[in-house]
């Protein structure tokens, strides 16, 4: 081998090498342990952030602990080196190289599943519907013709990636939205009686918005948003804020349009109805010791099919899990399914990165265990 | 390097270069920064008694704050209060109609009313759960009858039956910068309003006197 390709191959066999993949691995056990303890104080979402979603942490306030995510991103590279150090060697078997491919797909699934999947939650009451579940970590601006019903068009966008002077044209080009203000967390003041009227109007009664430091739980977020609508010959300014109760009402084009900041709607490829929901208890206790909801799964197109979703029963729905997640009960007594749902489009990597895996293992392994057979029989032969 | 070992470490860089592309190009599509029009159903049975006035939301996030939910809206149970002074009052949402938060050398608090339909669980269920919010260990049976019995009753501004329990009765000797709580129990009509107010006891007793005047001057808004 001439000395240009030393280099790059020794770089290469660095990078795949097995005290890497070992090391790797006992960082993410000692993660996985620590962040399991560190959610019993502080929640889900807080060890999520630091032990999984973040490249590092600092312990102490001084000591950086690499995250999840950065020794994943390791580990993938380290596989990716340890199957082109094996292929340029000439060593790559085919049961090598199924059982690399595997775990890469594995290691992708991961990150299929951190920055496109996403969480959120679902609550219906016994004979209510809804196509679309509401994730609280995240806020969008909507827009529907009002007044209010059970069906209706909704035109959203979401509030990250907003800023002040930045003009939204409206689908059908009938007004533009223009952004005066965006405040990530807000409080508000109500508006006093006999006070002269604000600069923005706000239909809740909200006066006036002012900025606070965000609160540690995202779902306690209340973003505020100070707009100018404007259509031919017309300008309306208005105030929204995640806390209002009511949409603020603009009529433009001779229509009334309601405005609303809300938490992000993600689309469900059915409606699902809540036929009927039941609860067993504990005896003697109030503790609930299995729960379930009887659902109708109406797809936009298709036949209507009733299904049952219980704790350990989950709904798939194409790219969508439907979880029997709690319940709640009314002040009136009535009962709230809750549902948490996941959209996860790697849903079947993890399945698919297993099978290749142990298939890989299989054709490697016994490859090997044949060829000793072999081996030990021509031995025989010999002697 | 021979011509087959180049072929073979083309091709691996290749489908790791096109991978990563995918995977970049999957990820910057995930954000999408326009508008998204979506046919919305939203149907909720609505409360028999207890219709919500005005225009229906729109499943908003209002709703989903306690939960993470789209859990229904509460009556709008149409009260008035006097905010106690030094308190600053932010607009409520969902079941919950107002928030206050306050700041002294001793801490930090911040008081809610919500609103409930019926009796909501009753006083002893409450005041338990209350107990185990700020970490307290819950009186036995018989202690809390008692720890209830001796708390402040008093009618509010509207002629509201109101019961305020002091948590820190439970716990004497804790340290100032511990977590407790002041709560009231008021019957709005046949619904039950919440008043909390959750800080470090050393807050909280400079402010039960405030605390006590705003239950007071519960209302029906005129």
């Amino acid at each position: 081998m001439t000395a240009p390709t030393a280099l790059p191959m020794r770089l290469l066999k660095l990078l795949g090498s097995l005290r890497l993949t070992v090391v790797g691995l006992f960082v993410l056990l000692v993660l996985t342990i620590w962040g399991t303890v560190y959610q019993v104080e502080n929640g889900l979402y807080q060890a999520q952030q630091k032990f999984y979603g973040s490249w590092y942490f600092l312990e102490l306030g001084f000591l950086p602990v690499p995250g999840a995510k950065l020794v994943m991103t390791v580990m993938f590279v380290n596989m990716l080196a340890a199957g082109l150090s094996l292929a340029l060697a000439r060593r790559l078997q085919a049961g090598l190289a199924l059982t690399h491919g595997g775990l890469l797909l594995m290691l992708a699934a991961g990150a299929v599943t951190f920055y496109l999947g996403e969480e959120a939650h679902l609550g219906l009451i016994e004979g209510g519907k809804s196509n679309s579940a509401q994730n609280a970590r995240a806020w969008e601006l909507a827009v529907a013709e009002a007044p209010s019903a059970p069906e209706r068009e909704v035109s959203a966008r979401p509030v990250d990636g907003l800023a002040a002077g930045q003009a939204l044209p409206f689908p059908g080009g009938a007004f533009t939205v223009q952004v005066d203000e965006v405040l990530p967390h807000a409080g508000a003041n109500a508006l006093p009686a006999g006070a002269p009227k604000p600069a923005y109007r706000n239909d809740h009664g909200v006066a006036e918005v002012f900025a606070e430091p965000k609160p540690k739980e995202p779902e306690d977020l209340r973003p505020a948003l100070k707009l100018t609508i404007r259509a031919k010959d017309q300008e309306e300014k208005i105030m929204l804020w995640g806390g209002d109760d009511v949409p603020t009402v603009v009529e433009v084009g001779g229509k009334k349009m309601a405005f609303e900041l809300r938490v992000r709607h993600i689309p469900l490829p059915a409606t699902i109805e809540l036929v009927d929901f039941r609860k067993e208890m504990h005896p003697g206790t109030e503790m609930a010791r299995v729960y379930s909801s009887d659902v109708i799964v109406r797809p936009a197109q298709g036949a209507e099919r009733k299904v049952h979703i219980s704790m350990n029963k989950p709904l798939r729905l194409d790219s969508f899990t439907f979880y029997q997640s709690s319940y709640k009960v009314l002040g009136d007594g009535r009962e709230v399914s809750i549902f948490a749902v996941v959209k996860n489009y790697g849903r079947t990597m993890p399945y698919i990165a297993t099978f290749l895996t142990a298939f890989g293992m299989l054709v490697h392994f016994g490859g090997r265990l044949l060829l000793r057979i072999q081996r030990n029989r021509n031995r025989e032969a010999r002697s | 390097m021979t011509k087959s070992k180049k072929t073979i470490a083309t091709r691996w860089a290749r489908g790791g270069l096109t991978l990563i592309i995918l995977a970049l190009l999957a990820a910057c599509g995930g954000r999408d920064a326009g508008w998204t029009t979506t046919h919305e159903v939203y149907e909720q049975p609505q409360a028999p008694a207890a219709p919500h006035a005005g225009m229906p939301p729109m499943a908003s996030g209002a709703m989903a704050p306690a939960s993470g939910a789209n859990l229904p809206p509460a009556a709008d149970m149409a009260l008035q209060w006097k905010t106690p002074e030094g308190w600053s009052e932010t607009a409520g949402t969902g079941m919950r109609l107002v928030t206050f938060s306050m700041k002294q050398a001793s801490g930090e608090g911040t008081c809610t009313v919500i609103v409930l339909g019926g009796a909501a669980g009753g006083l002893e269920a409450n005041v338990a759960r209350w107990v185990g919010q700020v970490g307290m260990k819950a009186p036995v049976d018989a202690d809390m009858k008692a720890f209830i019995a001796k708390q402040e009753k008093f009618k509010t501004a509207g002629g509201f039956e109101a019961v305020a329990v002091d948590l820190g009765d439970l716990a004497p000797t804790a340290a100032p910068d511990s977590a407790s709580m002041l709560g009231a129990i008021v019957d709005v009509d046949g619904a039950t309003c919440f008043v909390k107010l959750t800080g470090p006891a050393g807050l909280l007793k400079g402010e039960k006197a405030r605390f006590l005047a705003l239950c007071q001057s519960l209302d029906r808004k005129s």
